[in-house]
């Protein structure tokens, strides 16, 4: 089915079904997730992100098709998810335990020996900022501490691939630079880091591709800045209200236009890729009407999202 | 497989939950011991003065109007009749006594401590009914390789600490006559134990463990929480005895009917009956018509069976069940 090995994608899906009595939590699923760098999963809430996930580390069996990771197909308990780490929206833990504890019965339960487990854990603790509450009982950390332990236990046995839900969720705004540092280094390191979020800036901040995902389906899919470039416009303003009417008919020869907002008229919006730029100033120059700007706007991801899932009804909450 | 033992042992053995019914029940069995002893002691006669007897009976009028021949021999008569029947008595309660007293006590305490099953479901429902209420199943079934593997460890060990409790209790079936004997309490000699039933019943009381374990476990699978596994284990008993209250009103089913060893096919029946005939045959003990029950072990198999074979059942549809569920928590 899948390939596998060393060169395959981390990730596959094939037809990817999973249903909730009468609701398509996630509704045909083709996806695929090259080995390395940061793999963005994005959608709005109750698109069928999780859903995915749980699919994905084999706590759903799905109604109809089949998830391959590093080449194995997913079902509760295959041998492959051992080569997984994975925070799954909020982590949970033995609120008995300390955070070193409960990374010993994650790490243990993984197979990992106790010597290896004595020289893991203050790494990880140490690498999610948690070194000094090592001794302190999960019960009694914040959402951001347990948020962070949740990373540490998905990064305890160091895995190929790393699936993180929503990390960043109930961090401060140290933390959240702290963590994208950490997915960074991690995807540096070799690591292939698949990310479902929300927050927009994250992932293109992170990611290499992305999927978005829409009411249990992929709505689109590529690398980021393709993504990014899809929506680029170019923006060119003049002085004078007179030079901008006079410039109209040549600026709309080089694509569509639209007057830029903000702009009392002077300015305008070109859907054309910045390569039309140089053909824009020529035809200007042609017929002496001189631009005072000249520039590429490009979208946010957050704007591409908008613009892709925006023509959608809102989705079902299918998440169970 | 070590790993994962590993890593439940050290969930399990830091939950207060565990530590405190792993403490208690062999308390308890202990104190209810205690107590059937205190009982049993308060209970009986004290020696008998048979000058004070007469006195009483004469003081009563018992033998008034008589001549003083005939009030001498008629107290003679009454006051060994009396005697007679408190030596009786003392025999009967010094019989009951040798409960209390080594052997003996291993059977007494035995029974004292048939709670241990309900601690055992207790256990069994709050370890993993915990795991789905909390979400630290996703947590562990991420890390474990095979769910299968997650549950056969926590059934494991389940039975190890239905295995600690038991040898505790046991232990205190050894150190509770002792400590009496300390107290300056005389106890009756107690005749030996039948080693082969003894030896059933502790075996059957694993046995029977396991079962409880597996009911536990399988309900809690099912319904993903702990303590509706309490109100369902509740919910199947007040069933159990809705059903044999009902059979019982047919004469196949009532004591020595045609059928009455049907009933011993309910788990909850079964496992009493197997308790009470593994006792009384492990215990060669005279009851009260002076009959001595000697290994009698033919009552023992059928409800025995049953509950192992309703357990083994649990245990299958546990299994299968979680192997198969999705994990929505």
């Amino acid at each position: 089915m899948g390939a596998s090995g060393e060169t395959g994608p981390v990730i596959e899906t094939h037809g990817l079904v999973k249903r909730f009595s009468d609701v398509d939590a996630v509704a045909g699923i083709d996806l695929r997730v090259p080995r390395g760098g940061v793999y963005g999963f994005l959608g709005p809430n109750g698109a069928g992100k999780t859903t995915t996930i749980r699919v994905l580390l084999g706590l759903l069996r799905p109604t109809r098709g089949s998830a391959e990771i590093l080449g194995e197909v997913v079902r509760p308990g295959a041998a492959v998810l051992a080569n997984v780490g994975a925070l799954v929206e909020r982590p949970a833990f033995y609120p008995y335990l300390s955070a070193a504890d409960n990374l010993r019965v994650v790490g243990s339960a993984r197979g990992m020996t106790p010597a290896h487990l004595a020289l893991r854990i203050p790494e990880a603790l140490d690498r999610v900022g948690l070194a000094d509450a090592a001794k302190r009982k999960a019960g009694r950390f914040s959402t951001g501490m347990r948020q962070r332990l949740g990373i540490a236990a998905a990064l305890i046995d160091r895995p190929e691939l790393v699936i993180l839900d929503e990390p960043t969720n109930g961090l401060d705004p140290n933390g959240v630079v702290d963590v994208r540092r950490l997915i960074s280094g991690l995807a540096a390191d070799g690591t292939t880091i698949f990310l479902s979020s929300h927050v927009l800036p994250e992932v293109e901040q992170l990611c290499d591709r992305v999927a978005i995902l829409q009411a249990g389906r992929i709505i689109a899919e590529g690398g980021t800045q393709a993504m990014l470039q899809q929506g680029e416009r170019l923006f060119v303003r003049f002085d004078s209200e007179a030079d901008a009417a006079q410039a109209k008919p040549i600026v709309a020869s080089v694509g569509p236009a639209e007057p830029a907002p903000g702009e009392s008229g002077t300015g305008f919006l070109l859907d054309a890729p910045a390569g039309e730029g140089s053909r824009l100033i020529r035809s200007l120059a042609e017929a002496g009407i001189y631009p005072a700007e000249l520039s590429v706007r490009r979208h946010s991801l957050e704007a591409v999202f908008i613009e892709l899932t925006g023509d959608h009804p809102e989705p079902a909450a299918a998440q169970p | 497989m070590i790993g994962l033992l590993r890593a439940d042992w050290l969930r399990l053995r830091k939950r207060r939950s565990l530590q405190i019914i792993a403490i208690a029940i062999p308390l308890l069995a202990a104190f209810i011991f205690a107590s059937g002893y205190r009982s049993a002691i308060s209970s009986l006669p004290p020696p008998f003065d048979p000058q004070e007897y007469r006195q009483e009976l004469i003081d009563e009028g018992a033998v008034q109007g008589a001549s003083p021949e005939e009030a001498a021999q008629m107290l003679d008569q009454l006051v060994e009749s009396q005697e007679q029947q408190m030596e009786q008595i003392r025999e009967q309660e010094m019989l009951f006594l040798t409960r209390y007293a080594f052997p003996q006590s291993l059977l007494t305490i035995l029974g004292s401590a048939s709670f241990a099953f309900l601690g055992l479901i207790l256990l069994a429902a709050i370890t993993t009914g915990d795991e789905f209420s909390s979400g630290t199943i996703r947590t562990t079934l991420l890390a474990s390789r095979a769910r299968w593997r997650f549950l056969l460890v926590r059934v494991g060990l389940l039975a190890g600490v239905a295995v600690f409790v038991f040898a505790v209790v046991l232990l205190l079936g050894v150190l509770m006559p002792a400590l009496l004997a300390a107290r300056g309490t005389e106890l009756p000699t107690a005749p030996p134990l039948d080693p082969g039933p003894f030896l059933v019943l502790v075996a059957g009381n694993l046995g029977i463990s396991l079962a409880v374990i597996g009911f536990a476990t399988f309900a809690t699978v099912l319904v993903r929480s702990g303590s509706l596994t309490l109100v369902v284990a509740l919910v199947y008993v007040a069933i159990e005895g809705a059903v044999l209250a009902l059979l019982s009103r047919f004469p196949e089913f009532e004591h020595d009917g045609s059928s009455e060893w049907a009933l011993n096919l309910l788990p909850v029946r079964g496992t009493i009956s197997f308790i009470e005939a593994a006792s009384r045959a492990a215990g060669r003990v005279a009851d009260y018509s002076g009959e001595v029950v000697v290994r009698d072990l033919g009552l023992v198999w059928l409800p025995l069976a049953a509950v192992l074979a309703w357990g083994a059942l649990f245990l299958i549809l546990a299994f299968r069940r979680f192997g198969r569920m999705d994990i929505v928590e």
